[in-house]
Formats: structure tokens, C-alpha cells, sequence
């Protein structure tokens, strides 16, 4: 079959496939209906983690506001902080994901704008969560060496020697996640990226 | 200009350009609830930039670029199957028995040859299939004149295998 045919025949199934005009109502219906769309989904999800640690924060810090005799309030505050350090995160994630789509831009420079934006997004994601992990389990520390609170492991200890100790544990510990959160992250974007990658090579080779 | 004007002005343009929504869907989706899906995605898509278009490229080349990334980057269809997939009967225009026959067999040999390619040469080819200029071809895309020229050469052989390849089975 010649190429040349493959336009007549393409012409040819279009003309009848395209009478069919579809109503106003519908369409506009088609508007408001949920997306499909990665990114979207992507958004949603955050929203949903946000709002499932805004409320994980809020009873947490309920609790000992008003729990031990009100001795361990500075907890309270330290999940609060650590919660506005985690909005300020995902409004970060938030808007990398917003400036990840121009839907209207030619094809090659929409996927250089989704490749540049989700490496940028992966960093973010790979860094932030991963600092989280040491500045909880310092917060931690200082709070139960000031706070005398009994069940803490390095009581016999000196400050110095303990919180060396303490250091080691959480930089095994920190080692550890990050590989974890990079291994987690790789699978959840690392083929996309890869298919965004081989499609910007196949737009960009000469030869 | 009111919310009723710029709705009926969205709704002109998507009855306008139909045509082109359909045969990016038909082109990347084989199943018919896939096709639905992704010709609503693109809908929304085009509604979603309608306040941002500015006149400045043709109303055509928009919508092939809205419809080409929806497809291409955005939407997430079930797996790619390689068998082919059968256009139903009303997609055929009205002919003799035979040469209805001898039509959708030559269908499905496109299909199956355009299955195998990749998803930036189904843009392509289809570009070329509507007789697209290289410049236009340019500003939906985003690839140079002369990196499309030898695309689509390379394409176009490929299909030739691809189509002999069928020929023989």
C-alpha cells in the first residue's frame, strides 16, 4: 500500500466520524467533570496529605496542651512548628506542580517545561523530606534532655557525649531514609521522567 | 465580554474544530471509553486556556497543540495494546459491500502500522496525514523544519515495513 493512499484513506474515515455534532449542555458538562490529568491528580494528592497532617498536627498538639498536666505544652508547639515548616513545603510542591503545564505551548517546549519543573519538584520532595528527619529527631532530643523526661536513653550520659551519640544514631538513621525516600520518590516520577526524557531526544536528534 | 458570550464563543470553536479532537483521540486511544475520556480531558483542557489565547496563532494550531499534549503528556490511558483495534462500522463511509470491505481492511492496516510507532511520530504523522505545512508543523511542535523533514522520512519508511510486514501476515 502506498503512503499517499494513507491521506485518502484518512480523509475518507474522518468525512462521516465528524457529522456528528455534540450538544452545548454536554460539552459544557465536560468542563466541570473531574480530570484525568496527571498533574491534577498530583494536586489533589497534596491536598489530601496536607489536610490529613493539618489534622494529625492539630489533635497531637490538643492532646499535650491539655494532657500531663499541661508539663509538656513545648511539644504541642514543636508539632505546630514543625507544621508550618511542612505548609511552607507543599506550598513549594504546590506551586511547582501549578507551573508545570502550559497546555497551549508547542509540544517540545511543553515537555522541556514538565521535565525542568518535575526534576526541580523531585528535588524538593528528596531534600525537604529528608531534612524533616534530623530537625524532628534533634527537636526531640533537646526537648527530653530539658525536660527530664525519664524514658530518655542517654540520662548517664554528659550533654556532649550524649547528644555525639544521639548525632550518630540519627545520621544512620537520616542515611537510611534517604535512601528509602529516593528509592520511594524514583518510583513514584522515575518513569515518567525517563519517558519524558526519550521523547524530548526522539524531538531533538538531527540525525 | 459576559460569561455568556465567552461560553458561546468556547462552544463555536469546540463544534469548529471537532474534527481535530477526534482524530487525536482515535489516534492515541484504542478503546472507545479511552477515546471518550480523552476527548473530554481535551475539552477541558481548551476550556481551561480559552481566556489565554490571543490571537496570535491560528485557532487551528491551538487546538492541535492543547489536543497533542493532552494526549501526549497529560493523560494517562490504560496500557498501549499492540493488537489492533477494529473502527466500528458507522466510522466507515457509506459504500458497496466490497469496497467497504476492502476500506476497512486498508483501515486497519494503517492502524496497525501507526500503532507501532511512537507517540511523537503519531504527531507527526498525523501532521502529515492532514497535509499540515512545515511551519505549521513548526509551531505545534516546537521541532525544527529540517529535523521534521528527516523525521518524517524516517516515518514514512517505517510504515512502508510496518505495512509490508502486515501485507504478509
Amino acid at each position: 500500500m502506498e503512503l499517499e493512499l494513507f491521506k485518502t484513506i484518512w480523509e475518507e474515515a474522518d468525512k462521516k466520524v465528524f457529522d456528528t455534532t455534540v450538544s452545548g449542555d454536554a460539552i459544557l458538562r465536560m468542563t466541570k467533570r473531574p480530570t484525568l490529568n496527571i498533574v491534577e491528580r498530583m494536586r489533589r494528592n497534596l491536598r489530601i496529605e496536607v489536610i490529613i497532617i493539618l489534622v494529625c498536627v492539630t489533635l497531637i498538639a490538643l492532646l499535650y496542651f491539655s494532657a500531663f498536666n499541661r508539663q509538656l505544652q513545648e511539644i504541642s508547639w514543636m508539632y505546630i512548628l514543625l507544621a508550618t515548616a511542612f505548609l511552607y513545603y507543599y506550598y513549594r510542591k504546590n506551586n511547582l506542580l501549578k507551573k508545570m503545564q502550559c497546555p497551549a505551548c508547542n509540544v517540545k517546549s511543553n515537555l522541556e517545561l514538565q521535565l525542568h519543573t518535575l526534576e526541580k519538584y523531585i528535588h524538593l520532595y528528596l531534600i525537604g523530606g529528608i531534612i524533616l528527619v534530623p530537625a524532628v529527631l534533634f527537636s526531640f532530643y533537646l526537648l527530653a534532655y530539658y525536660k527530664h523526661i525519664i524514658l530518655f536513653p542517654f540520662s548517664n550520659l554528659s550533654f556532649i557525649a550524649g547528644l555525639l551519640t544521639y548525632t550518630a544514631i540519627v545520621a544512620i538513621i537520616t542515611t537510611v531514609l534517604f535512601f528509602l525516600h529516593r528509592w520511594y520518590i524514583y518510583k513514584l516520577y522515575g518513569r515518567h521522567i525517563q519517558r519524558l526524557k526519550s521523547m524530548l531526544n526522539e524531538m531533538s536528534e538531527e540525525h | 465580554m459576559t460569561t455568556d458570550n465567552i461560553q458561546q464563543q468556547f462552544l463555536n470553536t469546540i463544534r469548529q474544530h471537532n474534527g481535530i479532537l477526534h482524530k487525536v483521540c482515535r489516534l492515541y486511544c484504542h478503546s472507545a471509553e479511552d477515546r471518550q475520556d480523552m476527548f473530554q480531558e481535551i475539552v477541558a483542557q481548551v476550556w481551561k486556556s480559552f481566556p489565554g489565547f490571543r490571537q496570535e496563532a491560528k485557532i487551528s494550531t491551538w487546538i492541535y497543540r492543547i489536543a497533542l499534549n493532552t494526549a501526549i503528556s497529560y493523560f494517562r490511558k490504560n496500557q498501549r495494546k499492540i493488537h489492533t483495534v477494529i473502527l466500528d462500522t458507522h466510522e466507515m463511509p457509506v459504500i458497496s459491500e466490497a469496497e467497504e470491505e476492502k476500506q476497512k481492511e486498508r483501515l486497519q492496516l494503517m492502524q496497525q502500522a501507526i500503532d507501532r510507532l511512537s507517540d511523537v511520530e503519531m504527531a507527526l504523522i498525523m501532521l502529515y496525514l492532514e497535509d499540515k505545512s512545515y511551519e505549521d508543523m513548526e509551531e505545534i511542535l516546537g521541532m525544527s523544519q529540517g529535523n521534521l523533514r528527516v523525521k518524517i522520512n524516517r516515518i514514512k519508511e517505517k510504515l512502508r515495513k510496518n505495512i509490508a510486514l502486515y501485507e504478509n501476515e
